[in-house]
């Protein structure tokens, strides 16, 4: 028989306890004796990045990943695009009642596996559990913490006309499957999400210190949220090269169908950087020394006009690249 | 050769073959030429390469009335959104249609106050719905041109096949070729050539556009959407004018061929009649709708429900009609980018990924 989540194993008694004990503990290292309302950490006297993030997506599963690997990367990530070390994370489950506990094993169970690889700890969590129908399945928020090396500071402000546009890697991968799997479109192909830590790969621009103006993970909104994002923090222009931007052609194929613009699809590994221009060639070849980063391309460049982001297709012509628009709807036909 | 170096010399030779396209135009336009992309598809292929931009003056490229959302009839948003009121009711709908406006509110305000609409990417979805929840009434939004009627039709058929009781069609569907003769009819539209839409007509051919060279005197070409192509229509056009000799030519053979998709054309009238439909912006065009057979009324939603279409009295400022008409851009429009914008959307042509004013929007100059 299925085993499946009730209502009383959120209710604080031994249910919770086991629930805790026998899927959370296992695969997130807890330790029952050391328990205790929140964890401790000794910090050096630094400079914190503090990061929260909600993951509500449906499906739950999808090609590369699942909602645990997700709401991990996701929160290691917006800490990378602080510059930060990652240190530790916090995670809050949001169980729908009736929710068959051995799909929450496997994602709990990932989020383990990618603790390891990465030894970025899960310290603090919390579950509760809520009528059937309130939540679609489950919700994990993700809180983090990372120590900021000195030297660095990414922030769009710094933002400066010359800067160099990086981006880690092919876009709109996350996007495209999970738009394809809710389309029913069958995936006979080998898009998979991009769900992936970066911290590592971000960590290598160390030695580049603040010639890195920005970072940003290229999440919902894609590629053209970010840079519309810049150009209005920072009041510069931004050109796109569409020639270079890098897509994988069964993205792009699939997109031309579906009637989508990768540039706006979501991305959940992909980091956009800002680069002084005298050290983006440098920028570069570091990213592209990282397994995640080998796709990485010089996408455009920061310039001294009005706040917009300008792209400039691959047949030569030029056109504005705004934000993009409410939810991605497929088209009728 | 890599198989990164492969794709980038396959657009080089596109973009040369795009520029090719460009400096002919550029040698050959001596008169003002207006032309008009029919369909929404061209439209946003256009916008987002930038190629109004880049046209010679003389050539003006003006969008029609292609795209399925923007000619939606408000008397009929209204009517399907009361149809989803209806809690017994799952309507099921191509994503486009969830924002547009109706005279109180849309389809997904309606959601958000916990209707069950739900966007689907093809009817077949809506079939599925049906045979899993018996209990539920599922009406299937039949919105689209030629290209996405057969599919309607096939699903009709199959659920009097399997006997479901329990699916409808509120139909939308309208036919292309008898817009373009009301536009050809208004005298105000004064149009040279048309581009022609390359997906309506894989399904209907070349033949149902000869009226437009043979009785109007004007040109056609049926393109695809590769913006080498599209500059391909348009220089053909162009080059018919000159010699005034308007033809209807189909440069898009690789897809379309000249009699169209018989199979998807006998589906087409196995299920349907052809009947008057109201078109927004451009009043009822004769001919131009389809309607369910006696033998398949049963799944005719409006027939099911006794939906009685209201006539909406629009006091929307919004100028819709004369550009779906392309008599003015949707920049004179005095709604466009200050009240009407995406997120908050007056007229459909600023809600659908292909309407114009959305299109003109997103890819405006800057």
């Amino acid at each position: 028989m299925v085993e499946r989540i009730q209502l009383a194993h959120g209710s604080g008694g031994k249910l919770t306890a086991d629930l805790i004990r026998e899927v959370f503990y296992p695969s997130l290292g807890g330790v029952e004796k050391f328990a205790n309302d929140s964890a401790v950490i000794n910090l050096p006297a630094c400079r914190i990045a503090l990061t929260i993030d909600s993951f509500v997506i449906n499906p739950i599963f999808f090609p590369g990943g699942n909602i645990g690997k997700l709401a991990f990367c996701g929160t290691v990530n917006d800490l990378a695009a602080a510059g930060a070390i990652p240190i530790a994370l916090s995670a809050s489950f949001i169980l729908e009642e009736g929710l068959d506990i051995s799909k929450l094993r496997l994602i709990v169970k990932s989020m383990g596996e990618i603790s390891q690889k990465t030894g970025i700890t899960v310290v603090a969590g919390d579950t509760k559990v809520v009528d059937k129908g309130s939540v679609d399945k489950l919700f994990i928020t993700t809180a983090g913490i990372g120590i900021i090396p000195g030297g660095i500071n990414y922030h769009p402000q710094n933002i400066q006309p010359g800067d160099h546009i990086i981006v880690s890697g092919t876009i709109g991968d996350h996007g495209y499957c999970l738009t394809a799997l809710r389309a029913g479109i069958e995936i006979k192909s080998s898009i998979k999400s991009d769900c992936q830590p970066l911290h590592e790969l971000v960590a290598l621009l160390k030695p580049l210190g603040c010639a890195v103006h920005a970072a940003r993970d290229a999440t919902r909104g894609g590629v053209g949220m970010v840079l519309n994002e810049w150009s209005r923090q920072s009041g510069r222009g931004i050109v796109v090269y569409e020639k270079d931007l890098p897509i994988k052609d069964q993205v792009k194929g699939g997109c031309a169908m579906l009637g989508l613009e990768p540039i706006y699809l979501a991305n959940e590994g992909k980091m956009v950087f800002a680069v002084d221009q005298r050290r983006s060639a440098d920028a570069l070849s570091l990213i592209k020394t990282h397994k995640m980063g080998r796709n990485a391309a010089v996408i455009g460049e920061v310039v001294d006009t009005k706040a917009q982001v300008v792209m400039e297709t691959e047949w030569g012509t030029k056109r504005l690249l705004t934000a993009p628009h409410g939810e991605i709807l497929p088209r009728v036909c | 050769m890599s198989n990164r170096e492969e794709k980038i010399s396959t657009q080089r030779n596109e973009r040369e073959y795009f520029n090719l396209f460009l400096d002919k135009l550029y040698q050959i336009a001596n008169k003002p030429v207006k032309l008009m992309e029919v369909c929404g598809t061209h439209t946003m292929a256009i916008g987002k390469a930038g190629i109004r931009k880049v046209l010679p003056p003389e050539l003006e490229l003006i969008s029609g009335p292609g795209c399925p959302v923007c000619v939606t009839a408000d008397a009929d948003i209204d009517a399907f959104i009361e149809l989803a009121k209806d809690r017994q009711v799952v309507l099921a709908t191509y994503g486009d249609m969830m924002h547009v406006p109706g005279s109180n509110g849309s389809l997904a305000e309606l959601k958000a106050q916990g209707a069950d609409v739900r966007v689907v990417y093809s009817v077949l979805d809506a079939l599925d719905f049906a045979r899993a929840e018996t209990n539920r009434e599922v009406i299937f939004l039949g919105v689209g041109f030629e290209t996405t009627a057969p599919s309607t039709a096939y699903a009709v058929k199959i659920a009097r096949r399997g006997g479901l009781k329990n699916f409808s069609i509120y139909n939308l569907h309208k036919t292309i070729p008898e817009a373009l003769r009301a536009l050809l009819d208004d005298t105000a539209t004064k149009i040279d050539g048309f581009i022609l839409p390359g997906h309506v007509s894989i399904i209907i051919g070349e033949k149902p556009y000869n009226f437009i060279a043979a009785e109007y005197g004007t040109a056609g070409a049926i393109a695809g959407f590769e913006p080498p192509q599209v500059m391909a229509g348009i220089l053909k056009l162009v080059q018919d004018i000159n010699k005034d000799k308007p033809t209807i030519s189909n440069l898009y053979q690789k897809i379309v061929c000249p009699e169209g998709n018989i199979h998807a054309q006998r589906l087409l009238d196995e299920v349907f009649i052809r009947t008057d439909a109201e078109w927004r912006g451009l009043g009822i065009i004769p001919g131009s709708g389809f309607r369910l057979k006696d033998e398949y009324k049963c799944f005719d939603a409006a027939v099911k429900f006794k939906i009685e279409r209201k006539a909406v009295n629009s006091s929307k400022s919004c100028r819709c009609g004369e550009i779906l008409k392309g008599l003015i851009k949707p920049n004179e429009c005095p709604l466009f980018k200050k009240s009407c914008t995406p997120e908050r959307p007056v007229g459909p042509c600023m809600v659908s990924s292909e309407g114009t004013c959305a299109a003109y929007y997103l890819y405006s100059s800057f």
